[in-house]
């Protein structure tokens, strides 16, 4: 009997034990990489760099800006992901030009991203 | 596009990883654009369920949903909910290196969850780093000859009067069918199978007469890789051939069959996925 319930207190210490080990797990796959390094090329000094930019930061160690009208593929060197933008939905934004087989993440946003996209011949490219 | 996406596509892990997204549904009333453009299954239903992905209703873009399954190197990530194009266009798309995020908002003004799928989808396309797209846009797909047709004599006639337009379907499909939309219509979706781009999108007669159901299925580049060597097709087949690929005059259809795709949008040609460009996805 109390070798029984030796192997009950076992099991629930042993059952605590993984739920804990679980709950870990599921708290470190929920925190982002913050050590993904992100540039954001915009509109210079623009309310809208300022509001991705403070929210980057909160995310990432590394956050940089950049100029979309002066954009070229080298300005991606040393960051993972490349954020391009311009103003709200401004559409007569700049159009950087880059080579069919630039390969570096980019992400482009809203209504000059799309344009942008466009002129890159990607199928993401507005309609 | 308005202010939010559809549902269908939240078990996508970008909206887990790494942080779990969590959105509020909510039913809108179905725009009518959708009544024209559903492709089914069934009816569009009056309500459609979406989640907000920012405050402002307007001034927000979407890509083309028809394209992204013309190869593998591009997925929906978001359904955009949209009064102005075509159900099931894109918001949020990739292909390749590239992630179009098509809200337009700042952080301040989207959702938590919005902002949540935007870090997201930061890390996400991290990992497509070195993974360029596969194929760029150069040509329609062959559905447009079914939703060209309805305003087929106005490309005809624009076409005519300026010879540098291109109107889409090709100039002599078009004076076959003058003041016939629907016959236009008819001849796109009983020929579907066949079209393809020269000087305009068209029906592929050759490829039709030697009994092949499908410009696209593999089995049908292995077909024509064999009639090379029956004397009564061969030219044809070569021909074919020529339309067909990029000139590469093998193919394993043994161990490489999974590579193998065919694209619309790419130049109506049978391509194949470089080794290892599809692993980690």
């Amino acid at each position: 009997m109390k070798i029984a319930e030796g192997t009950r207190v076992r099991t629930r210490v042993a059952g605590l034990g993984l739920l804990i080990l679980l709950a870990s797990v599921a708290i470190v796959q929920a925190q982002p990489n913050r050590s993904l390094k992100i540039l954001y090329a915009g509109r210079p000094g623009s309310d809208r760099e300022k509001d991705f930019v403070a929210f980057l930061r909160k995310n990432f160690d590394t956050v940089q800006t950049g100029n979309l009208q002066t954009f070229k593929e080298a300005d991606t060197q040393g960051f993972d992901v490349t954020l391009l933008d311009w103003d709200w939905n401004e559409p007569r934004g700049p159009r950087p030009v880059i080579s069919e087989s630039f390969s570096r993440p980019i992400m482009t946003l809203g209504v000059p991203g799309g344009l942008i996209a466009s002129q890159w011949r990607l199928k993401t490219g507005y309609l | 596009m308005e202010n939010a996406a559809h549902v269908e596509l939240l078990d996508h892990e970008v909206y887990r990883t790494p942080l779990t997204v969590q959105p509020k549904s909510e039913c809108r009333d179905t725009p009518s654009n959708y009544r024209e453009t559903y492709l089914g299954p069934g009816k569009v239903p009056d309500k459609i369920k979406v989640w907000q992905v920012q405050e402002t209703q307007r001034g927000n873009v979407v890509a083309r949903s028809l394209v992204f399954s013309d190869s593998p190197d591009a997925e929906i990530l978001a359904v955009g909910f949209n009064h102005g194009k075509s159900y099931g266009d894109v918001g949020i798309g990739r292909q390749g290196n590239f992630l179009q995020w098509g809200y337009s908002d700042p952080p301040s003004k989207m959702t938590e969850a919005g902002r949540r799928l935007f870090i997201n989808c930061i890390h996400y396309i991290h990992r497509f780093d070195g993974k360029a797209p596969l194929v760029r846009r150069r040509r329609n797909p062959r559905v447009d000859v079914i939703r060209l047709a309805p305003i087929g004599d106005r490309l005809r006639e624009a076409a005519e009067k300026d010879s540098t337009l291109t109107p889409g379907i090709a100039m002599d499909i078009l004076k076959r069918y003058v003041g016939d939309p629907n016959g236009l219509t008819q001849y796109g979706r009983e020929n579907l199978e066949w079209i393809y781009y020269d000087k305009g999108l068209r029906v592929d007669e050759e490829l039709k007469a030697l009994g092949l159901d499908s410009n696209r299925k593999v089995e049908t580049l292995e077909r024509l890789f064999g009639l090379l060597n029956d004397p009564t097709h061969a030219a044809t087949a070569k021909q074919l051939l020529g339309r067909y690929t990029d000139g590469q005059t093998t193919f394993d259809f043994k161990n490489g069959r999974d590579r193998i795709y065919f694209t619309d949008i790419g130049g109506y040609k049978f391509m194949v996925v470089p080794k290892g460009y599809l692993a980690g996805r």
